[in-house]
């Protein structure tokens, strides 16, 4: 480990944009505003706007750590802050910790494809399926992981779509009086949010293979949170504002619901499309959190490719995920990773940071 | 490794006739013609292949000038377009082959190879398969010269290289590379140089061998490289700095790198007016999305989703649906099949039966399945819809990927419903990110995402706004040459 290496496979600003971004808009898109609700009421788009806000502060703290190490990811750099142990007791643990949200995502997209629109397709037929063209993608370099999620942005627009079409639907009176659940439950509810604004983390990894100005990397990486946040806030607005306070304690998929009273006279059922275009939200963000712990992993065993790391990992995650895809074990494991999630955002970078100023570690020191 | 570089060829001697029989040694066909004559005080000989050669020719230009000016030297005598020295055995060996006469003098230990060629091509004709409504009508033949000759004409730029290769280790048969020297890109050049010198196979048969042995990936459902018969298309993608291989007996031209998008710029789009160009673009692309996705929207919606249909309509969709016995998806299939049936027949048999069977195929056997309730009616409307946008695709290659593509849509769709369609367009997308022609990604400019280039991409810009060229084949000078409309008045 360490030295400098030759990054042979750079994405561009604009690419590092999309791929935080296709990061966070994941399988939180139906549920947050239910999630969100359930702790703060009508005033739940109030905690995704604080949980946004928790993540810049957090894009921050990362952004002037890897500053210091524009060439190194976390597992490059981590060995000249802590010494060769606990470098890799944290990969370790980052690694675990995006092998299990990627679990949850799959393990939350299993439960609400069963229940939506699949009800007698057994689980793991989906999980087997998204796990093996997963694989066949996350076996590449960075930059095509990169182009593809690119690409699949432009799905971005059906999202906007959807705000179009509720515009006429809306109640504001709903959203009134703002802020009357008090400031404890908004924060309360931040945790829920921030499980679904989670990835931001995957900068760590992702900025050596930037190319360009640090200041612009932390643009990209905040504009991305910046754009998932509104998009979140939007949706949790449009939701509160169509159903009453009353009917959203019963409909745990706020949004398909809603999209599923528009007609458009060519399409019946909307919601269907949506679910769709939430799917290819759901599996990227899977994506992205199983390449960076395969990454994770082969650097932990020391392997030149993330290669055969992705494979064991995707072998691993198709019972786990199938396993943990009810109910329960999804609030549980929320719950846990949620505030986890706090811990790999700010704790743990804050901690390095104000170890490499003490110890007046930059690239080139070590 | 062609045949005579295969072992070292022998030197000539003085003796003509020990000259003459070391080369009929080497090869033994009836249709070798040695001809003796008086060379001034000299004897000499000629030796070729009489159904290479252009008889009238070898008389004409050889023969007579020889008898005539037995004073001269040869090099001066003869009225051939041109001549050359053999190096050695091996040498004047594979001239005869190529339907060159060898002259042998008595006394002068030397072979000099003259041109006399029998040059039977067929006439320059449109290409069938790439028609176009206006625009240039020429098409490329079987001859090598022919069509570099083609595309000179068009491109006469003294940048234009053209480096020949030999491959076919039994059988000899030429190659060209093409391209723009200061805007092809040299480290593209070298590499499919590379691929081409690597090469090693008994005989060249056709542009297709030659591209499943240098593509990318051979086991994508996705042309790499650009076919076409077309010198115009040839001649605009040299001047984007792509490279293109001529072979000779084909009248295929390959070009790469290509993108994707390549396939689907037809030159009619330049010809006509910049709106109508893209929308007749736009019609395209979009039927490629129509193709593979129709039957398995269809399926989809009949065996999962059929809520999502308009009141209206669902009753006679399900009415239809419901008389007939099977799933949607050996419906469909069945149907799809048969439509390929009918094209690879009509292809086979002559044109006029070929009509007779597409009526007897297209509207007797659609009409009476329908009323032999062996498929719905909306089938044969979504079976034809996608056949019909089958083959919008200005390129053959691109269409029977298309064609190919459908079926595993259409049974990954029978059994997940969207979410099947989801899946499959997933990998697809994987899949052209992955892909690369020549080393340069396949789907630029929308994998790696590069706006700039997307006005030649969905829509065809105004020429004059075309001032870059596309960065996919990363070209030396990313300007064009050009500045448009500069009579206009600010």
């Amino acid at each position: 480990m360490g030295g400098k290496m030759k990054r042979e496979a750079s994405i561009s600003t604009w690419q590092l944009f999309f791929f935080l971004l296709q990061t966070q808009v994941g399988v939180g898109i139906l549920t947050l505003p239910y999630e969100v609700h359930q702790a703060a009421g009508k005033d739940g788009w109030l905690s995704i706007l604080l949980a946004g806000f928790f993540i810049q502060t957090g894009i921050f703290i990362i952004w002037i750590l890897a500053c210091r190490f524009p060439e190194k990811t976390l597992a490059d750099f981590l060995p000249l802050l802590v010494g060769r142990v606990l470098s890799i007791i944290i990969i370790a643990f980052y690694t675990l910790f995006f092998f299990v949200v990627a679990s949850q995502v799959l393990a939350i997209f299993l439960s609400i494809t069963v229940k939506w629109a699949f009800p007698r397709t057994p689980s793991i037929v989906f999980a087997v399926i998204i796990t093996a063209l997963t694989i066949y993608l996350i076996q590449e370099d960075v930059r095509v992981i990169a182009r593809f999620h690119v690409l699949m942005s432009f799905l971005l627009l059906g999202v906007l779509l959807v705000f179009l079409l509720m515009w006429n639907h809306l109640n504001v009176y709903y959203l009134l009086p703002v802020g009357s659940s008090g400031f404890k439950d908004i924060l309360s509810g931040s945790p829920k949010a921030l499980f679904a604004l989670n990835g931001i983390e995957i900068l760590l990894w992702l900025f050596p293979f930037t190319q360009a100005e640090n200041k612009k990397k932390w643009i990209a990486a905040a504009g991305a949170s910046l754009v998932v946040t509104v998009i979140y806030t939007l949706l949790a607005l449009c939701a509160f504002a169509y159903f009453s306070a009353v009917k959203l304690t019963h409909v745990p998929e706020p949004v398909l619901y809603m999209i599923k009273s528009i007609e458009l006279g060519i399409v019946e059922r909307l919601d269907l499309i949506f679910l769709s275009i939430w799917a290819v939200f759901s599996i990227t963000s899977f994506m992205s959190y199983l390449y960076i712990a395969a990454m994770g992993a082969a650097k932990m065993v020391n392997a030149k490719h993330h290669k055969k790391s992705v494979y064991v990992l995707g072998v691993l995650i198709v019972p786990l995920a199938v396993y943990t895809s009810n109910a329960e074990t999804i609030k549980i494991l929320g719950s846990i990773t949620g505030k986890a999630a706090i811990a790999f955002l700010f704790a743990i970078p804050l901690f390095l940071l104000l170890v490499a100023i003490i110890r007046r570690k930059r690239e080139g020191t070590g | 490794m062609p045949f005579w570089r295969q072992d070292k060829g022998g030197v000539f001697k003085k003796s003509a006739s020990e000259n003459a029989a070391a080369i009929t040694a080497l090869t033994d066909s009836s249709d070798i013609k040695q001809r003796t004559f008086s060379y001034g005080k000299a004897q000499g000989i000629l030796l070729y292949v009489e159904t290479m050669v252009e008889a009238v020719k070898v008389e004409n230009h050889v023969l007579q000038p020889l008898k005539e000016n037995g004073s001269k030297k040869p090099e001066a005598a003869l009225t051939v377009i041109e001549y050359e020295e053999a190096a050695d055995h091996n040498d004047a060996l594979r001239g005869l082959l190529r339907g060159k006469t060898l002259l042998f003098i008595e006394g002068n230990p030397a072979c000099l190879l003259c041109r006399t060629e029998r040059d039977t091509g067929r006439a320059i004709k449109e290409p069938m398969n790439e028609k176009v409504v206006r625009g240039a009508h020429d098409g490329f033949v079987e001859d090598i010269s022919v069509n570099i000759f083609l595309v000179r004409k068009r491109v006469e730029s003294k940048r234009l290289t053209v480096e020949y290769l030999e491959k076919g280790n039994r059988a000899n048969t030429s190659l060209a590379i093409m391209y723009e020297k200061d805007i092809a890109n040299p480290e593209l050049v070298q590499r499919i140089k590379k691929r081409l010198e690597s090469i090693n196979a008994e005989i060249i048969y056709n542009a297709g061998q030659i591209e499943e042995l240098i593509e990318d990936s051979t086991t994508s459902p996705f042309p790499q490289m650009l076919n076409t018969e077309r010198p115009d298309r040839v001649a605009a993608n040299l001047l984007e700095g792509r490279i293109a291989v001529f072979i000779n007996g084909d009248p295929t031209c390959l070009i790469a790198p290509v993108s994707f998008f390549s396939f689907y710029q037809s030159p009619d789009d330049y010809t006509s007016r910049s709106l109508a160009g893209s929308f007749y673009r736009m019609i395209r692309l979009f039927s490629f999305f129509f193709a593979i996705l129709l039957p398995a929207f269809y399926i989809s919606v009949v065996s999962f989703h059929s809520e999502i249909v308009p009141r209206d309509l669902i009753l006679q969709l399900k009415g239809s649906v419901e008389q007939v016995p099977y799933p949607a998806l050996m419906e469909a299939l069945f149907m799809e099949l048969t439509i390929e049936l009918i094209r690879e027949a009509g292809i086979r048999l002559p044109t006029p039966i070929g009509q007779t069977i597409g009526i007897v195929g297209g509207l007797v056997i659609g009409d009476a399945v329908v009323s032999a309730g062996l498929v719905s009616n909306f089938t044969i409307i979504i079976v034809a819809l996608t056949a019909i946008s089958s083959y919008v695709v200005p390129s053959i290659e691109m269409n029977t990927a298309i064609r190919l593509l459908r079926f595993p849509f259409m049974v990954s769709a029978s059994l997940f419903g969207f979410f099947g369609i989801v899946f499959a367009l997933m990998i697809l997308l994987i899949h052209l990110c992955k892909l690369k022609s020549l080393g340069m990604p396949y789907f630029s400019p929308l994998a790696p995402l590069r706006v700039k280039d997307l006005k030649d991409v969905f829509i065809r810009k105004t020429w004059w706004k075309l001032t870059k060229r596309p960065y996919d084949s990363k070209p030396q000078t990313l300007k064009r040459e050009s500045k448009g409309r500069q009579w206009v008045e600010k």
